[in-house]
């Protein structure tokens, strides 16, 4: 038996489980029978291990060169390093798929696992949702895009290899960083399901999905900015984020889960938002499916979707269709249990902050998701008035346009902002009423801070009103964590006399939910700060021959010779770039193109920086001459960009701090 | 059944540790030339094995000879223990409180607050220390439950007969071991409890003092 032929076989078996699994489930909780539940959990398990067994046969493959199998010789090569092929299997659709049915079971079975003493009566309906989701990728595997597909006729005997541009070290983490975001949103899912079906829907279900959000969140946050880093690497065009459809299907469920995070705790405190709070999880799942579709069908154009496929496009908008009807359907089915218990007291509450958070989060999901699809509805409004002029003819869909970042910038700056000004707002309201005694106490130094920040930049000649504002509620934001930090200090050592800095921990360590929120927010002023340096920018195209020299900004670069080498896989051209400040060299840069023997009509472009806490000088070589020397110059100073980075850091270890929060410790926020 | 809880981990961790000091022996001393492909080759066949012995797990779990009612609550501390149950007598007050408005039907109503109120049972039973549920006390609690009448209930209750054939011998030497120590007998379970105990620690019947 062959690899490929054991293979396929292994993904049957999963269809076959995945069906056995959804039936014994529903049938366990209707008849409420241990042994019948008891077998689908078993059967959950045994759908991971063939998941687990069909991954590790495809990555057999890969090491062991299996050309046979079209998947493998697609996307691999012989001579590619040992790590790539392991990684090339989830370089391309058919592996990626197969990838995804592994996480979502893997993660499956980590959740029923650690939840089924706990929350007994859900686990049923849980397995039986999460295997229906396994259910519908494993026939996708099976009808559509069978990773196993052998070659029947004519063998090949050399791969064609992955990707250069996929061969970087930031793209080895970022998909199935995005992918760990996305699958195990799954999860939230199938309990809030679960909660539906069973009538439990108090907020017990959230306290053991709350984590598992935040575990996606930390996930899709980490794959997000290792997809900035690498589009700002390797790409060459002095920016992190193009509003690419594939990026925004990441960020989409990323506002969501956000959205909910912060939701989540109106429930707990006031029992309010429950509909809001399910719906939410269920949007945020669908978005990752929607997220999947744009990527892995083509119907959206892109710089790394997967290339058209209908058939998949048609299985993907059936499967978003059921996933709606059924879910909705179950909210619709129990809003008598899901009523709100308390009211909204006042519009200065903290509660009406986070209301005010979701909205604008959700705002921002639909802003993106509509922009995103938007190009590609047109589309099918052409083809469906092609198809049926007599009914349809009076519609004129237009031009297939693109829309670009300018678009996306200009609605999302304001959007952007605003949230940051509720960072800032939301954490000095007291939850039901504040008073103005309050307000006044808590908004003096922030406010104060915060003009500050406005005005002093003004002295340093920036001018723009979008940086100086940014400026402005980042100073404001950081302030009100400065300040509640600061506070909560007082009141520890005012307790018990202690070291400052053992107040501090004690803070992050006891009330972690809340004070490592804060560090979260702490990551993002950073990471606004960041963004604000976007604000002036430099941006210069230019050609230059060896000896010369051009003025960038406060710099000035100078190009000092060509060089070629290669290697056993690529041919090099690399630029010396001496940068040069108030007349002294700080820095040699070398942005190079590469020509891979394999792909030679694909160079890729090299990036090189120099880095500082103030600035990035930024250079990327577009064509060159070996003849005359003459080499096109990208040169870039991108100002604070690096905070972006170390915001990011700042973010992920507050968000570290929550994940560490203990079951038992909900309340303390 | 099996449990998985530690002792499944700790196997499955010495499993790998057994199979990496075999490939660093036959590496270092046996000479073997290990590549990468074997490597994988070896991995695909444990996860063959894992995947079989789930496969078989399943069978066994449906192959069992009656259903056996499992109701401990495993491993999980007093402190979330006591969390737990506050937080179900909370829900248990806020379905009440929804049912009195007249937000709820009469057979959800009943569906889900059976569910909670077996639950929090349980979870006080498991904070008094009682690992395992005394059959009977099931059966009665689940028949007597307020949702008797509706449908789920009823069929709650017959599975609970069925559960109760099957494990007559979990509980039955637990009561007479508390019988051995003076005090009130529950007028529902007959379990002794403390003279001074104003509800049974087994089922939370009231208790009557005469």
């Amino acid at each position: 038996m062959t690899i490929a032929s054991l293979g396929s076989l292994t993904i049957l078996l999963i269809f076959l489980m995945s069906i056995v699994t959804v039936g014994l489930s529903v049938a366990g909780a209707y008849r409420r029978s241990p042994r019948l539940i008891e077998g689908g959990v078993q059967g959950l398990y045994a759908t991971f291990g063939l998941a687990a067994f069909a991954s590790s046969l495809i990555v057999y493959a890969f090491l062991s060169g299996d050309f046979s199998i079209q998947y493998v010789q697609h996307t691999s090569d012989s001579a590619m390093p040992l790590f790539y092929k392991i990684t090339a299997f989830w370089g391309g659709l058919d592996g990626s798929l197969l990838f995804w049915v592994l996480l979502h079971t893997l993660f499956g079975a980590l959740a029923v696992r650690a939840n089924r003493k706990r929350h007994r009566e859900l686990i049923p309906h849980v397995v039986a949702v999460l295997s229906a989701i396994t259910l519908f990728f494993a026939g996708l595997l099976l009808f559509l895009k069978d990773p196993f597909a052998p070659y029947l006729i004519d063998i090949p005997t050399t791969g064609k290899g992955l990707n250069p541009l996929l061969q970087n070290f930031y793209m080895i983490f970022h998909p199935p960083s995005l992918y760990l975001g996305y699958v195990s949103l799954a999860v939230p899912y199938a309990f809030g399901m679960a909660a539906l079906i069973s009538g439990q829907v108090d907020a017990n279900w959230q306290r053991s999905v709350r984590r598992w959000v935040l575990f996606s969140w930390i996930f899709l946050s980490i794959g997000l900015i290792l997809g900035g880093l690498w589009a700002y690497e390797e790409l060459g065009w002095g920016g992190y984020w193009a509003w690419d459809p594939v990026e925004n299907a990441g960020l989409l469920p990323w506002f969501t889960t956000v959205a909910f995070l912060h939701s989540v705790m109106i429930q707990e405190r006031r029992g309010m938002m429950k509909v809001w709070n399910v719906s939410l999880i269920i949007i945020s799942f669908l978005l990752t499916i929607i997220g999947t579709f744009m990527t892995r069908s083509g119907v959206v154009q892109s710089v790394h979707a997967f290339g058209e496929d209908s058939d998949l496009a048609w299985t993907f908008g059936a499967f978003m269709l059921v996933i709606v009807v059924f879910s909705f359907g179950l909210v619709i089915w129990r809003r008598p249990l899901l009523r709100a218990r308390g009211e909204l007291e006042s519009a200065l509450s903290r509660e009406f902050a986070f209301l005010v958070n979701n909205w604008l989060f959700l705002t921002c999901a639909v802003f993106v998701l509509g922009a995103t699809m938007w190009p590609t509805f047109i589309e099918w409004m052409q083809i469906l008035v092609e198809r049926y002029p007599n009914a349809l003819g009076w519609i004129d869909p237009g031009e297939r346009m693109v829309i670009g970042p300018p678009f996306f910038n200009r609605y999302m700056r304001p959007l952007g902002l605003a949230l940051l000004l509720l960072t800032g707002v939301g954490p000095l309201l007291a939850w039901r009423k504040t008073t103005g005694a309050n307000l006044i106490k808590q908004f003096t130094g922030p406010l104060v801070f915060g003009v500050a920040c406005t005005i002093a930049p003004v002295f340093l000649e920036i001018d723009s009103p979008w940086g100086l504002a940014c400026f402005g509620l980042c100073g404001f934001t950081f302030w009100t964590i400065v300040q509640e930090f600061y506070r909560g200090i007082i009141l520890r050592r005012s307790r018990r006399p202690q070291g400052f800095i053992e107040a501090m921990s004690g803070l992050l360590l006891k009330a972690r939910r809340r004070y490592g929120g804060y560090v979260v927010h702490l990551g993002i002023v950073l990471m606004f700060f960041g963004w604000a340096g976007n604000a002036y920018k430099i941006e210069r195209k230019t050609q230059l021959q060896p000896g010369q020299s051009y003025e960038l900004g406060a710099y000035t670069i100078r190009h000092d010779g060509l060089r070629v080498t290669e290697d056993w896989q690529k041919e090099m051209i690399t630029a010396d770039l001496a940068v040069l400040k108030d007349g002294e060299v700080v820095d040699v840069l070398t942005p190079a193109r590469w020509w891979y023997y394999q792909l030679p009509d694909q160079p890729t472009t090299e990036v090189s920086r120099y880095m500082t806490a103030g600035e990035d000088v930024y250079a990327s070589m577009q064509e060159v001459d070996l003849s005359t020397g003459w080499t096109q110059l990208s040169l870039f100073i991108n100002p604070l960009i690096n905070w972006i980075w170390i915001g990011m850091m700042v973010m992920l270890g507050g968000a570290l701090v929550c994940v560490g929060t203990r079951k038992s410790e909900g309340d303390d926020d | 059944m099996t449990r998985p809880g530690r002792p499944a981990l700790l196997r499955a961790g010495l499993i790998i540790v057994g199979g990496v000091i075999l490939f660093v022996v036959l590496v270092g001393f046996g000479g073997a030339q290990v590549e990468a492909p074997t490597v994988g080759l070896a991995f695909a066949g444990t996860m063959l094995l894992y995947a079989l012995r789930r496969l078989f797990l399943v069978a066994a779990a449906l192959g069992r000879s009656g259903d056996v009612t499992d109701l401990g609550l495993g491993r999980v501390s007093k402190r979330e223990l006591r969390d737990e149950k506050r937080r179900l007598l909370r829900a248990i007050k806020e379905l009440e409180f929804d049912y009195g408005m007249g937000k709820l039907s009469k057979a959800d109503y009943e569906s889900v607050s059976s569910a909670y109120k077996m639950r929090a049972i349980e979870v006080m039973r498991a904070l008094e220390g009682n690992a395992d549920l005394h059959p009977e006390v099931a059966a009665i609690l689940r028949g007597e439950s307020p949702g008797s009448a509706g449908s789920a209930s009823a069929e709650a209750a017959e599975s609970d007969r069925g559960a109760e054939r099957g494990a007559p011998s979990a509980g039955t030497d637990e009561p007479s071991a508390a019988s051995a120590d003076a005090g009130t007998a529950c007028p529902s379970c007959e379990v002794k409890n403390d003279d001074d105990a104003r509800f049974c620690k087994h089922c939370g019947t009231a208790l009557e003092h005469a």
